[in-house]
């Protein structure tokens, strides 16, 4: 056993083999049963300990809900892109080169072993915008594209009219969206939680916008930004210039002038939220 | 499975007047047990239940309780990414990197005005391991739920639990 098997076993998580072996050590090292007493003085007071906000809290908060949500428009409030439904929705063909490119980021996102393999990654995004137009998924597939982002997209905010989100797909903390743009071009944007090892993309020139750090990379005509983020890496491929990239994510604000990285984020969120409770 | 006994009912998807007639309360405990005090944990709240209203979040039957404290969560790690990101191509000045060092001013008062040995304590873990522990200790959550919102295996998950339990440990005695 592991010392974390007190904890589980406290929290009825463990089989009842192991449960068996805790209780068997527990009963031979009073050492160790000291500790697990400790471990449950600690959850219990966890448990106990009811936090009661101030007086009158909890009724202003809910007041200032329904006040936002009456009187302002969605998009001063929440994520301000729309993820606005196509039915240009990706082939197999796409949802797989997605699935390899994914696996790319992944592997690079704050390891060592195996940096993010940029030109790689670039070629598979190509593969994946040029199928972005073609024909429908499969039935299979849509109905699972479909399933938990309808009801993000019904409810979500306006998007400018100049970014549409064509394809979304997540992959445990890895999320993919792709975007085109009214020029056409289709961005694709990674999510990853974890942080960027910066070092990796040292080769390309650092842009400054907003709050946000880009690290762009000029790569067979494509274009690679790493978005510095702290808990999350964002990715963004596009065939156009990082300069580009940033007039198509900043176009047609409202009034407040959210940074990229911040944009992203609200966008990611529409998606991600119903994502993460799709099992 | 851990933590039946704190979940509301199953099954139909809650109105909004539901989740803030009867839920809202919960959501705040778990809000200020992540933010560390009552200002950020209300703000928290509010956007969650803003989110709520809007629908921008899918309910999934089963566990209303656990449903809203991930939503809690969400905000509440979203605020703080929010918050940490700089235009910074070093990194000394990463906060994350100072070892040392007392809460802001505005957090201190909070602390003071709402003295709370255990948010203290729960105060001085990394957000991984009191997002564990609280997801895991006061919204009543699974191994497995933690896992599934974290997008980490459940080992990770049991190992960040006993690790912030036992650092709690070592501060509350």
């Amino acid at each position: 056993m592991t010392e974390d098997w007190l904890s589980a076993h406290l929290d009825g998580e463990l089989s009842a083999a192991e449960r068996a072996e805790v209780d068997a050590a527990l009963a031979a090292d009073p050492v160790l049963a000291a500790d697990y007493a400790d471990l449950q003085r600690v959850r219990s007071l966890l448990r106990s300990g009811a936090v009661e906000p101030a007086p009158g809290a909890m009724d202003r908060i809910v007041a200032a809900v329904d006040a936002a949500d009456r009187d302002a428009p969605a998009a001063d409030v929440a994520p301000v892109l729309r993820l606005r439904r196509r039915r240009r929705v990706p082939t197999v063909a796409a949802a797989a080169a997605a699935m390899v490119i994914i696996a790319s980021v992944v592997g690079g996102v704050g390891g060592t072993e195996s940096l993010p393999a940029i030109g790689d990654l670039v070629a598979q995004h190509e593969v994946a915008a040029a199928v972005v137009e073609g024909a429908p998924m499969p039935d299979d597939m849509m109905a699972m594209a479909e399933m938990p982002m309808d009801d993000a997209m019904a409810a979500a905010p306006p998007m400018p009219e100049d970014l549409a989100m064509t394809h979304a797909f997540t992959d445990g903390p890895t999320m993919h969206l792709v975007y085109v743009t009214s020029g056409g071009e289709p961005i694709s944007v990674f999510r990853h939680e974890g942080d960027a090892d910066v070092e990796a993309f040292g080769a390309g020139s650092v842009v400054k916008a907003d709050e946000a750090s880009m690290w762009s990379a000029p790569h067979s005509g494509a274009y690679v930004a790493v978005i510095d983020g702290t808990g999350y890496v964002w990715f963004v491929v596009s065939a156009e210039p990082h300069e580009a990239m940033m007039d198509d994510m900043m176009h047609d604000l409202p009034s407040r002038s959210p940074s990229l990285g911040e944009r992203l984020r609200d966008a990611a969120d529409v998606v991600a939220e119903p994502f993460r409770f799709w099992e | 499975m851990s933590g039946d006994a704190q979940r509301g009912s199953a099954g139909a998807v809650p109105t909004w007047e539901e989740v803030a007639r009867d839920h809202s309360r919960f959501m705040y405990s778990v809000a200020y047990r992540l933010a560390g005090n009552q200002s950020d944990a209300e703000d928290v709240v509010q956007e969650a239940l803003l989110r709520v209203k809007r629908g921008l979040v899918t309910y999934t039957p089963g566990s209303l309780q656990g449903w809203l404290a991930r939503i809690v969560t969400n905000v509440f790690l979203d605020e703080t990414r929010r918050r940490k990101r700089r235009p910074q191509t070093a990194l000394p000045d990463d906060p994350d990197r100072v070892i040392a060092g007392g809460p802001a001013a505005d957090e201190d008062l909070a602390m003071r005005s709402l003295p709370d040995h255990i948010q203290t304590a729960l105060n001085e873990l990394t957000d991984e391991f009191r997002t564990a522990v609280v997801l895991c200790d006061v919204a009543g959550l699974s191994y497995d739920e933690i896992a599934a919102h974290a997008g980490v295996p459940v080992g990770t998950v049991r190992s960040r639990v006993h690790r912030g339990r036992s650092r709690l440990r070592e501060l509350l005695t």
